[in-house]
């Protein structure tokens, strides 16, 4: 890896000491982080993991700075680098040393274009014109971006925003790197290609400090595993040390290997079908085209397939195939170039959405658009309000016992945009199970969900599962299609290659490998020429 | 919804117009600003007005666009035209809206040439405001005219916050589009009835809007502090657009064609008050 001269590292690489540090949001009664000491020394790959609310995120914003200096609450004890405390430092001159990339890519883009957003940080820190060139460069190689420097950011794919975010902060060349989830959005081939980015980052003597639910991808590269609960550290030692002592990990949500989930296999469907719920035929779409360099392939290229009361069905595929599409116009949302839908035999595109949504209930990547209300309880009951189901007293028992569930409970008479993401996205599926749909869309639900959480959602789905709904699930994680799902679909650059039963469907992705991508592009673009 | 087109900001294009220096193209805009209000003449205001299409058809960018934009303000265009119509009492008078009801009663609404003139004027001026700030907009990088700000020694921030403005347009405009699928998709109808609709679409459009709107700006701001805005007085950028022959050719001709168009039109020889 070749290497600019660094400005911004000068000397020794700083090392971070944390002492005593105790951190309360302002509003909140419990600490979100208390009695943290720790020292990390420069070169470490340190992976922080822990429950939902374990005050994870707490300190990755207390190592890069925002806290104390964005946020409004009681900071006791300290946070050095280099032996400087944070206090008397500003948000800036810390950022020369510390990169924080948060999980929204949308929120991190500042510039309109790729190459200014990547400029944005070494411009700041006023690295000369050629130097940012060099930098920037580097940037986009070490994450392979290098093909989107033309582009827009707004018209971006998310997994090509977040590579975008990505490389804006490589090219600050900060000494230490936090990443908070940076896989959380990712398949599995993107996945091992961060870890290995993040590697080779550390290999060049940075400092890597990741925030993830999922450790077990980082095993192998980490040097250093860091588990936290309740604000405390509960763990803090090698991958080894924690292989060797799998019961460190019971209660907290995580999981080392996550075949090993404890689910046990699903059994086949409890509702013998009797006629298909969803049936879709030749759908074929593409989006407008926003610019010239944008490409102008199909998001969706000829998929058909039918769907069974009782099913519950993952949909796989890397970031921008076409999963997300294929919902939308399940919903109605989207209307196909060519193709049509059923739903229990009708025409699904022909009626109102609005209709709609008293047989299909969908849920989207970004749980803020989808609330709408002002407490948790009126956002339950929403549906219901002006669905009409169910009765209203059955509403009622249906939405106390779904906050129940899914660990709600407590913020009933909260504002719904007080809650974390997570939170904001449990809500969300509470708020379309209400009324039983017979159709149930799920678009990357367990981001920002631990283990506990994302079994008490799949319990749910079962449930509705076995009353004849069926489940359409996108998600990147294995490990929960394999204890959940009954069937595979996996879509190619918007086509279904695979529909399979989970098991078989997830060892043909396996041997489809990293070169069968590869055939199936050329293929594409043999096409495209032809 | 996810329509993915934004409907205002920058085009992305390499054309003659886009690729000049962006202080050029901005001083042009303030000029064709002081000629438009300064020269009150539906003569002046349709030779701007070509010069402006020109100015499309210099970067490429379809007329279609153009009065797109304007669409938008048809609305407002019309009722400054009709009440500049109804309520100018100078002029001869053509005849009257409403004439002689009843002796003594009437007539009223005397329709005169100077108020179909004001009316004309006023409206190509709005159109020629609106359509040379749309082609400024359309055709230049805001990094490039904060890079080019900066130049004139204008501390960085003021350009930046232009950039900003324009990166979070296309965002606000997804957004909604989203956030209206979503009430579709949870039930509830917001195209039953105009006041209750409307009503509906403030209450469940503007306050999920409004959040994630403070919420991207809160985020935005922590990007930008995360990636040292702000770190010192000023800042380099990437690449600082050059001044070429072009740029001064264009700038010292526009200067030129103002002074002399003020001079001539204001002092030597006043334009008619009529037409």
């Amino acid at each position: 890896m070749s290497s600019p001269s660094q400005t911004t590292l000068r000397g020794r690489p700083p090392a971070l000491e944390i002492n005593n540090l105790e951190y309360t949001y302002e509003g909140s009664k419990k600490a979100a982080l208390t009695d943290i000491q720790l020292k990390i020394q420069p070169g470490e790959f340190i992976v922080i993991a822990g429950p939902s609310g374990s005050g994870k995120s707490t300190f990755a914003r207390s190592v890069a700075g925002f806290i104390p200096h964005e946020y409004n609450g009681t900071f006791q004890g300290s946070v050095k680098i280099n032996d400087q405390d944070t206090r008397t430092l500003s948000v800036r001159d810390i950022a020369r040393n510390v990169s924080l990339i948060q999980q929204d890519p949308d929120s991190q883009l500042v510039t309109l274009k790729v190459l200014n957003e990547v400029a944005f940080g070494p411009e700041n820190f006023q690295v000369p014109p050629d130097e940012i060139r060099t930098q920037l460069e580097w940037a986009l190689n070490t994450i392979t971006a290098s093909n989107l420097r033309s582009r827009s950011t707004h018209s971006l794919s998310g997994g090509e925003k977040q590579k975008v975010v990505i490389s804006s902060f490589l090219a600050i060349r900060a000494p230490i790197l936090i990443f908070d989830e940076p896989t959380a959005r990712l398949d599995p081939p993107t996945t091992l290609g961060v870890v290995n980015t993040l590697h080779q980052l550390n290999r060049s003597g940075i400092t890597i400090l990741v925030v993830e639910h999922r450790i077990q991808p980082f095993l192998t590269v980490a040097s250093r595993i860091i588990l936290l609960n309740e604000g405390q550290i509960h763990f803090d030692g090698t991958p080894d040390q924690l292989q060797k002592t799998p019961q460190t990990l019971t209660g907290l949500g995580v999981v080392l290997h996550p075949s090993v989930l404890t689910q046990p296999e699903p059994q086949s469907m409890s509702v013998a079908p009797k006629s298909t719920l969803l049936d879709v035929f030749n759908l074929t779409y593409s989006y407008p085209r926003v610019e010239e360099f944008a490409p102008s392939l199909p998001a969706l290229k000829d998929v058909t397939f039918s769907v069974q009361p009782g099913e519950i069905i993952a949909i796989m595929g890397a970031n921008g195939s076409g999963k997300s599409t294929l919902l939308l116009h399940l919903m109605g949302l989207l209307h196909p170039d060519t193709g049509f839908i059923q739903l229990n035999g009708e025409n699904l595109l022909k009626q109102p959405v609005s209709k709609l949504a008293q047989k299909v209930g969908i849920i989207f990547q970004n749980p803020l658009h989808q609330l709408f209300t002002q407490t948790v309880w009126e956002e339950v009951l929403l549906a219901s309000e002006h669905l009409k189901i169910p009765e209203p007293n059955v509403a009622r028992d249906r939405a106390e016992e779904l906050l129940e569930v899914l660990g709600l409970s407590n913020y009933r008479d909260q504002s719904p945009f007080s809650l974390s993401l997570g939170e904001q996205r449990r809500l969300t599926i509470a708020s379309i199970l209400l009324h039983h749909p017979q159709l149930l869309l799920l678009d990357e639900p367990f981001i920002g969900q631990d283990y506990r959480n994302v079994h008490q959602i799949m319990r749910l789905q079962q449930q509705a599962a076995e009353n004849g709904a069926a489940i359409l699930l996108a998600t990147h994680d294995a490990s929960i299609v394999k204890s959940y799902c009954h069937r595979l679909l996996f879509l190619y650059a918007g086509q279904l290659l695979i529909d399979a039963p989970v098991q078989q469907g997830l060892d043909y992705m396996k041997n489809l490998g990293d070169s069968a991508y590869r055939l199936e592009l050329n293929k594409l673009e043999v096409e495209q020429v032809g | 919804m996810k329509t993915r087109t934004s409907s205002f900001g920058y085009l992305q294009r390499d054309s003659f117009v886009h690729r000049l220096n962006p202080l050029t193209k901005f001083l042009v805009l303030i000029l064709v600003a002081i000629l438009t209000v300064t020269l009150v003449s539906v003569l002046t205001a349709i030779a701007i007005f070509c010069f402006i299409l020109l100015g499309f058809y210099g970067a490429g960018i379809r007329l279609r666009y153009a009065l797109g934009r304007l669409l938008r303000l048809l609305a407002f265009i019309i009722l400054i035209a009709v009440v500049q119509i109804l309520f100018t009492p100078y002029g001869s008078i053509l005849f009257y809206l409403i004439p002689t009801l009843a002796p003594g009663f009437g007539p009223f609404l005397p329709i005169t040439t100077m108020g179909i003139t004001n009316a004309l004027n006023l409206v190509f001026r709005l159109i020629n405001i609106v359509l040379v700030s749309a082609l400024f907009v359309a055709t230049t990088d805001p990094s490039r005219f904060a890079a080019s700000l900066t130049q004139l020694r204008i501390p960085y921030r003021y350009g930046y916050t232009l950039v900003l403005a324009l990166r979070l347009v296309p965002l606000f405009d997804d957004e909604s589009n989203t956030v209206q699928a979503a009430q579709r998709a949870r039930g509830i109808p917001i195209d039953r009835g105009i006041i209750r609709s409307f009503m509906r679409r403030i209450r469940y459009t503007f306050i999920p809007l409004i959040f994630s709107a403070l919420g991207r700006v809160d985020a935005l701001t922590l990007a930008m502090d995360g990636r040292g805005f702000g770190f010192a007085k000023t800042r380099t950028f990437l690449s600082y657009p050059k001044f070429t022959a072009k740029d001064w050719g264009i700038a010292i001709t526009s200067i030129f064609v103002t002074v002399f168009s003020l001079w001539y039109f204001l002092f030597i020889m006043p334009l008619p008050q009529l037409i």
